[in-house]
């Protein structure tokens, strides 16, 4: 029946969303994550640095983030 | 007919119904079967099953021009059309009121991209959320994971499977213990 087809594309459409918005809201989360880690240790960030973290994708936030923790300063963690 | 009616005695025998019957069952006839058709009953069938969208849109217009001097049947197609997209409440696409079928066509052109898009920014909401929880509880992790490193050199193993299989909450307490702790068991206590 067509109505059931049109629920069966609805809930196509609604799952195809909800990867999307995951995949969206993961790197949305791991980004805070790093800013709360740098923030803890560095005090405010400046803004060209929320800037870049915020264009990264999340295998580069993950080198940030591993880098945070070799005792390096703010700006040779973004060389 | 009448074999799927017990007998029955006397008098009322005569009025036992005596019916001959012919089914159809639509979900037999594939698109390629149909598809060659140009019948009425085809293309209910095919816009009953239809394999995606645009295949609504060619059939809308093939009906339309097989139907151009029959008003008639166009006003009834576009009007059980529309009550058939509408059925269900939750998943349906409202339309205006039609009284022909080139109505239909002309709106489900323009409504059924913006009916799709709806669902799918339904279900990024709904997945944006996670998303951020499951994010932040990665970077947490991989912080933890990492000061611990630092601090107490390598890892064991049940420790590192404890960590990924903790809580949020219980990552961030771990995290905060770890700054301070003197060895890594009384971080874990």
């Amino acid at each position: 029946m067509l109505a059931d087809k049109l629920e069966q594309w609805a809930k196509e459409y609604i799952a195809e969303g909800r990867q999307e918005g995951r995949q969206e809201g993961r790197q949305e989360g791991e980004m805070l994550a790093l800013q709360k880690q740098l923030s803890r240790k560095f005090g405010a960030i400046p803004a060209t640095i929320t800037e870049k973290i915020a264009q990264a994708s999340p295998e580069q936030i993950d080198v940030w983030l591993d880098r945070a923790f070799d005792g390096l300063s703010l700006e040779e963690i973004f060389q | 007919m009448a074999d799927l009616i017990p007998t029955v005695p006397g008098l009322v025998r005569q009025f036992k119904p005596s019916l001959n019957y012919l089914l159809i069952d639509e979900n037999r006839y594939s698109e390629a079967d149909l598809a060659p058709l140009q019948n009425l009953v085809a293309a209910v069938f095919r816009l009953e099953h239809p394999i995606d969208q645009n295949s609504i849109k060619q059939l809308l217009q093939s009906l339309s021009e097989w139907l151009v001097d029959r008003p008639d049947i166009r006003r009834m197609l576009a009007i059980w059309i529309r009550a058939t997209l509408m059925k269900k409440p939750n998943y349906g696409i409202l339309l205006n009121e039609v009284n022909d079928l080139d109505e239909v066509r002309v709106m489900l052109a323009d409504k059924l991209e913006q009916w799709a898009k709806e669902y799918i920014a339904e279900g990024v909401e709904q997945g944006i959320e996670r998303g951020i929880e499951k994010g932040i509880e990665k970077g947490e992790m991989l912080a933890l994971q990492k000061l611990l490193a630092k601090r107490f050199g390598v890892i064991p193993l049940d420790i590192t499977a404890q960590i990924a299989n903790a809580s949020l909450d219980q990552i961030e307490h771990w995290f905060d213990q770890a700054i301070d702790a003197d060895n890594l068991s009384d971080v874990f206590k």
